[in-house]
């Protein structure tokens, strides 16, 4: 197999920007749950 | 070409390189015992502090500079085609590197430089350490100064040709690496080096800190290129694929160069010495470098899925199970990213303004900084290693199933420790401390995470054992396998790229503006608010 094969170049990488998305989706999730339900509720550094 | 002189250079700088390595996990886990005040016998501020410092200089500026020497060494030769550039010049960076590291590695051990691998003053050490330091950045320079001149060699040899990538990668280190150095390299010269010596009596600690703030983010990007190398260059290939572009890798290169640089106050978050805007401007500089770190997860995750689906993997996501993971450089390289992404969003917390006052000064930082060092960082350069060394040797890997072994407990073993260290610093512990065993209710809750954290040591001190244990055998063993061959690293790159992603000049242009906008004032401002001292340096 040549190292520009066509067929190859054309391939989309469908999994890996499902991945990613869940990746991202899930990392916003814990960064809102730490920011709201940790951190806010401790309140001001006195 | 790697000759016989160069495969030695090589070797000399990995086995040092590992060395520090074993003998800093030692450290470590005395470290989470003395900590966890459960055995009395051990307790001892003053060797906690010295073992501290030891294992942090070891890890973070010992295994790191000699593993990216060597290893730059190896990858401009092999990926060039050409042969080293003054071999002579190189022997004499690796002696003032190892000179410096026995000059720091005195004081160190002797409690007299227990200052923590980040030095911040007013904590003194002992003159001898800071020139030990200064000798090992100077004995770097010599290396990266040693590849720019093979990589301005080789493209007056291959006029309008493509650098290979991994040399682009490698030369995007040496010129990041000159740049980082910067900071440090002025604290120690004119502030700390004086101050050590006795010739002013006191420094300006807000910029020292401001300085080594310069330095300390973008050497995390020092350490890691090597790491990114492996993961753009010897996966694909091991996963039985290709890289998927070699144009966005390029692009990710030169983007942790650009961004990487000017953003070292998230680590001054909680320091009065300077102001919010300037925050907040290195904020935003640190959020950007989720763009190439995310274009890396792309790259490298897509190469596999292509490697994967080429492998028979069906399915959505059936092609990670299709993948080698039997093969050293794909397992690591799975855990590897894994360890980013959990460690990725520890920075991401530590990198928002006004959540890091919750976890600053607790044990989440070092929770973090470990996950990523430990995780991401070094379990590629195990990988580099078992793909070197047969062919430094001349010797097949003395155990591919041992590897797979070492590999799992090293990934088992962070799992095991930086989890309830990050929980401890949500729970309050601060780190920075020798002991935690204060016997108030509130800090007994602790001693549960603190076993599990030196359950997590043993695991990775014996996978660190074993890491050398399997080098030696290769290296060792009597029969000799038939030459692996120079590793080009990757397939046919491509015939041409714009001249953008083929150098650097201009390159350095932008990087000064923006490492004036981003530190010219706040450093300025030492110099220019009056202040009862007679320099700014101190007095």
């Amino acid at each position: 197999m040549s190292a520009h094969d066509p067929s190859e170049n054309e391939q989309v990488p469908v999994g890996t920007w499902v991945l990613l998305c869940l990746v991202a989706l899930g990392m916003s999730l814990a960064w809102l749950f730490l920011y709201f339900g940790v951190f806010l509720p401790r309140g001001a550094v006195t | 070409m790697i000759d016989a002189n160069l495969k030695k250079l090589c070797l000399y700088h990995l086995w040092l390189a590992f060395g520090a390595f074993a003998l800093a996990c030692v450290f470590g886990e005395f470290q989470v015992l003395e900590r966890s005040g459960l055995l009395s016998i051990i307790q001892s501020p003053a060797v906690y502090f010295a073992s501290v410092s030891t294992h942090g200089v070891l890890m973070g500026f010992v295994l790191t500079t000699f593993f990216i020497m060597g290893f730059g060494y190896y990858t401009a030769a092999s990926s060039l085609n050409m042969p080293l550039w003054n071999p002579t010049l190189a022997w004499t960076s690796f002696g003032v590197c190892t000179a410096g590291t026995v000059m720091a590695a005195i004081p160190l051990l002797l409690g007299k430089a227990s200052v923590l691998y980040t030095f911040y003053p007013p904590v003194q050490a002992n003159a001898f350490f800071y020139i030990g330091a200064t000798l090992l950045v100077v004995g770097s320079w010599i290396w990266a100064a040693i590849m720019l001149v093979m990589l301005v060699q080789w493209k007056k040899a291959h006029p309008g040709q493509s650098v290979p990538l991994p040399m682009f990668a490698n030369a995007t280190n040496c010129v990041l690496w000159l740049w980082t150095s910067v900071g440090v390299a002025l604290e120690a010269v004119f502030q700390l080096l004086p101050w050590a010596l006795g010739i002013v009596d006191t420094i300006d600690v807000g910029l020292a800190r401001t300085l080594f703030a310069w330095t300390l983010h973008p050497i995390v990007y020092f350490w890691l290129i090597p790491a990114y190398i492996a993961l753009y260059c010897y996966v694909p290939i091991a996963a039985g694929g290709k890289l998927f572009s070699d144009e966005l890798a390029r692009l990710a290169f030169l983007l942790i160069l650009l961004f990487g640089l000017p953003i070292g106050f998230h680590h001054l978050y909680m320091d009065p010495e300077q102001g919010h805007e300037w925050k907040l401007l290195h904020m935003v500089g640190t959020f950007a470098v989720a763009i190439p770190t995310l274009l890396t997860g792309f790259t490298v995750v897509a190469s596999l899925e292509m490697a994967g689906r080429k492998s028979g993997g069906k399915g959505l996501f059936g092609w990670i199970g299709a993948l080698p993971w039997r093969n050293p450089t794909v397992l690591a390289a799975l855990l590897s990213l894994l360890m980013l992404l959990l460690g990725g969003f520890g920075g991401i917390v530590n990198a928002s303004y006004a959540m890091n006052a919750m976890v600053h000064n607790t044990a989440w930082v070092p929770g973090h900084f470990h996950l990523i060092f430990g995780g991401t960082v070094v379990i590629l350069y195990l990988a580099i290693g078992y793909r070197v060394w047969p062919r430094l040797c001349g010797k097949a890997l003395y155990s591919t199933d041992l590897a797979l072994v070492q590999l799992w407990t090293w990934f088992i073993g962070l799992g095991v420790m930086t989890t309830p260290w990050h929980v401890l610093g949500l729970l309050g512990q601060p780190r920075r401390i020798s002991s935690v065993n204060y016997n108030s209710v509130l800090t007994l809750a602790w001693d549960p995470y603190e076993l599990v954290m030196i359950a997590g040591g043993l695991i990775l001190l014996a996978s660190a054992a074993l890491y050398v244990y399997i080098l030696f055998r290769t290296q060792t063993a009597s029969s000799a396998q038939a030459d692996a061959g120079d590793d080009a690293m990757t397939m046919a790159p491509p015939a041409a790229v714009p001249g953008w992603l083929n150098g650097f000049l201009g390159w350095n242009l932008v990087i000064l503006a923006l490492m004036a906008v981003s530190y010219g004032y706040p450093i300025a401002q030492f110099f220019l608010i009056k202040t009862f001292d007679p320099t700014a340096w101190g007095y």
